[in-house]
């Protein structure tokens, strides 16, 4: 388990720079698409990973 | 306990991020950058290799892939795929790109709204959805229309010694690339720079 949290934790960096990267090289679309398809999985799994379970 | 669906969702939208390749120098410490696609490619085999043999567990893995080839292998074949034949020329820069983030985005889409509203919904969803991101990023109608249609229609069957994650990555990109270099389809931009 606590490697699936640091292993999430660097997922969220990859997803963050990645964005960021494509940001600064003008790819404004791009980056936009990596942060509005990751941010709801990303944090319904910080929930889960908190563990305040909706149901 | 950690949600394993969410888990598994999660690290498929993550994959898109496998984008960022496009922006990596041709060159990596005097290598080309497709061997790295190919040592990338290895490493998940191997991985999968002594996940399959017992060594170890995966979190996220469905039930019925302790004894088959999981998901994310794949999905990186997939990518390595259009990576590496895009390389060699035959898969144009922006449907490469375009179809690593619609297969990322699309297919846990689909899976969610087929788990909660029906096979309809999970269709209709994943044909907006496909539709948005290639359209957003290769900006042409016809391709946004072709790629989302072939994508959702491969994503639908299912085999057992064949995943949706590499079809709905490979046949989309396949068929567009087709239409391009036959001049059925309509001109385009083909780099980003260029879009």
């Amino acid at each position: 388990m606590e490697f699936t949290k640091i292993y999430v934790g660097v997922l969220y960096l990859v997803v963050v720079i990645t964005s960021l990267i494509f940001y600064l090289n003008n790819y404004y679309i791009i980056a936009s698409l990596l942060i509005l398809g990751n941010v709801l999985p990303g944090y319904k799994l910080a929930v889960s990973l908190s563990g305040n379970h909706e149901n | 306990m950690i949600d394993q669906a969410i888990y598994r969702r999660f690290n498929h939208t993550v994959a898109a991020c496998f984008v960022i390749y496009f922006l990596f120098p041709k060159y990596i410490l005097n290598f080309d950058r497709v061997y790295f696609v190919i040592i990338f490619w290895l490493s998940i085999i191997l991985i999968e290799y002594f996940r399959l043999s017992g060594a170890f567990t995966l979190d996220g893995m469905r039930d019925y892939e302790d004894t088959r080839v999981a998901g994310f292998v794949w999905f990186a074949t997939g990518t390595c795929m259009i990576l590496f034949f895009y390389e060699i020329g035959m898969f144009p820069e922006i449907f490469a790109v375009s179809t690593i983030i619609m297969a990322s985005f699309v297919d846990p889409l689909i899976g969610e709204v087929n788990r909660k509203y029906g096979n309809r919904k999970g269709f209709l969803a994943g044909l907006i959805g496909s539709f948005v991101i290639y359209q957003l990023i290769i900006g042409v109608i016809f391709y946004a229309f072709v790629g989302s249609m072939v994508a959702v229609i491969v994503e639908r069957p299912k085999f057992k010694w064949l995943d949706d994650d590499l079809l709905i990555q490979i046949f989309p990109i396949l068929v567009m690339t087709i239409f391009y270099f036959s001049g059925l389809g309509p001109d385009l931009p083909l780099t980003l720079e260029g879009n």
